[in-house]
């Protein structure tokens, strides 16, 4: 076994790069921590959040990163100067952008704050605004024509005209109901004279005056009780004495419509409102069971 | 030799790429110019005009033909108005205008769209839910359109039909307090113009109009702020300005 006396290789320097230094290697690591650690502190302390490096093209600005839309920007400058963008100088540009912005800032501070626990308007329009988005939604949802028909098919009478009544009230003052009867047959037999109505003893009422009316108004005008006799008789009949407090009626039908159904093609438009309205109704109703099933409620002991 | 097929086709893929890449970073930059841009001056910028109407006709074939049609026209049976005729229920037919009612929609449920009002139901107990307003007679409903068809043609309308319409129309109806005391309409709030012969629903006819004052309207575009990107919106915006730009100019040199 040969043995060699090579001289001992000297320790190489920690600077000289073009030889391996064990030293060295454990100085970069330990300086690469440090600069890690040193941006990481650096960023942490003085972040304002994670930005993006430019503002999308959509958006006239950034403010801690929530967008203000270059299209309500656009609209804003012709709300208060009443020029398109392009003929708005550069100090309208930037008052606007400035309120824009301050706007922002101010509703970013609210919602720090809390404003929304205990200012009633910013409660009132989240709660609208909540209510709306589900409306939002259901009018999204553009249904299609089979959907339509099939609500027209089940809601057929909601998408009547309204019947119209034209006619004259006439009251025995009274309670003689064979009078009364006797009345009516002569008025049956011999018409409509003053004549008559003086020897009958018949004042007519002021109740329906004016000709025709919507089947509402004469409802109103009558009562639900005449209404409901007067509604029942074609036009040129006499009703049968009806019992009032201040006396017997003769009701005289002159012209009497029931409500009209209008077909499907006429009445589309409010067939879709009432539909989405539905839709709307159902959504919010689903989305309030939603968040109460989610929220955690505790009520006081007696106020279940 | 092989070889040099493989690098041969290598290298096309690669400029294939290259143009699809750059292709699709210009068509970016364009969009974006879109939404940069002043939207009234789209129409008259040729690149920006190209871009929104290439990309605005199909999200209008998507998201709007199946109301207004393909062209357009409307449809008076859905109360969607016509588009091409130069005729606006609200605003002025800027491209700002329409961004804004594509974005927001009409009665939609957005806080932001149009729905300051909509025509009551005078045939109804309760015409209008927001405020009281008392119901017409059926004679006065006829009246009514007796006056609003004589503004457009007076031939078989009963004159005294007319005056009694006209004072209803400035009096107990109210119209006038949208539609305006001369009925030309209220573009701020969507009332229409009831003089210039364009009708959003039926004929025109005077039982056509007596059916609208009678049961109603209550006209609904949806919103798509959050279906469309601002791109998408700003573009069909303009293309749909663009539908009617021809009557535009023609109004415009008219003035002139």
């Amino acid at each position: 076994m040969a043995q060699t006396d090579e001289p001992a290789a000297p320790a190489s320097s920690v600077w000289a790069f073009s030889q391996p230094n064990a030293r060295r290697s454990l100085l970069l690591c330990a300086g690469g921590a440090l600069l890690g650690l040193a941006i990481a502190g650096f960023g942490l302390f003085t972040a304002k959040g994670t930005r993006t490096g430019s503002v999308p093209a959509e958006d006239v600005a950034l403010v801690n990163q929530v967008p203000i839309l270059m299209s309500d920007y656009v609209q804003q400058v012709r709300a208060l100067y009443d020029v398109p963008l392009s003929k708005a100088t550069p100090a309208q540009r930037r008052q606007v952008l400035d309120d824009m912005i301050r706007e922002e800032l101010y509703v970013q501070r609210g919602v720090e704050l809390g404003m929304q626990a205990d200012t009633i308007e910013v409660r009132q329009a989240l709660v609208s605004a909540v209510e709306a988005q589900a409306q939002a939604d259901a009018v999204m949802a553009q249904p299609d024509e089979a959907q339509l028909r099939a609500f027209y098919t089940a809601n057929r009478d909601k998408y009547a005209d309204e019947g119209e009544i034209e006619l004259a009230d006439y009251v025995l003052p009274g309670a003689d109901r064979t009078a009364a009867q006797a009345a009516v047959a002569v008025l049956r037999g011999q018409g409509v004279t003053p004549a008559t109505l003086a020897r009958l003893g018949l004042r007519r009422t002021d109740r329906m005056t004016d000709g025709k009316e919507y089947y509402f108004a004469a409802r109103i005008h009558l009562g639900d009780r005449l209404f409901g006799v007067a509604r029942a008789l074609a036009g040129g009949r006499f009703s049968d004495p009806v019992a009032a407090k201040d006396g017997l009626h003769i009701l005289h039908v002159l012209h009497n419509s029931q409500p009209p159904p209008r077909p499907y093609e006429e009445v589309r438009d409010r067939v879709l409102n009432d539909y989405i309205a539905n839709q709307a109704k159902v959504l919010t109703a689903g989305n309030e069971r939603f968040l109460r099933k989610r929220a955690d409620v505790a009520v006081q002991r007696g106020f279940e | 030799m092989r070889s040099r097929w493989v690098l041969g086709a290598a290298s096309i893929l690669l400029l294939l790429a290259l143009a699809w890449a750059v292709h699709g970073a210009m068509a970016r930059r364009q969009a974006e110019a879109l939404v940069r841009a002043d939207p009234e001056t789209i129409l008259s910028v040729p690149p920006l005009r190209d871009t929104a109407m290439r990309l605005g006709h199909g999200v209008f074939e998507s998201h709007c033909a199946a109301c207004h049609g393909p062209a357009g026209r409307g449809d008076r049976a859905k109360g969607a108005p016509d588009l091409a005729d130069g005729d606006w229920l609200y605003g002025q037919g800027q491209v700002e205008e329409i961004e804004q009612t594509v974005l927001h929609g009409i009665r939609s449920g957005d806080a932001r769209g149009w729905s300051l009002a909509y025509m009551p139901a005078y045939a109804r107990a309760r015409p209008y839910g927001p405020e009281a307003i008392a119901p017409l007679r059926p004679a006065e409903i006829q009246h009514v359109a007796a006056y609003l068809r004589s503004l457009h043609d007076d031939a078989g309308v009963d004159p005294a039909a007319v005056a009694r319409g006209k004072a209803i129309y400035a009096g107990k109806g109210g119209c006038w307090d949208c539609h305006g005391g001369d009925a030309s309409g209220d573009s701020a709030i969507g009332a229409p113009n009831l003089v210039d012969d364009v009708w959003l629903y039926g004929d025109g006819s005077q039982a056509a109009i007596a059916q609208s004052v009678a049961y109603g309207r209550f006209g609904r575009m949806p919103a798509f702020a959050r279906t469309l990107t601002p791109m998408e919106a700003r573009a069909v915006a303009a293309y749909v300005a663009s539908l009617s730009q021809q009557k535009r100019d023609e109004r415009t040199n008219g003035a002139d």
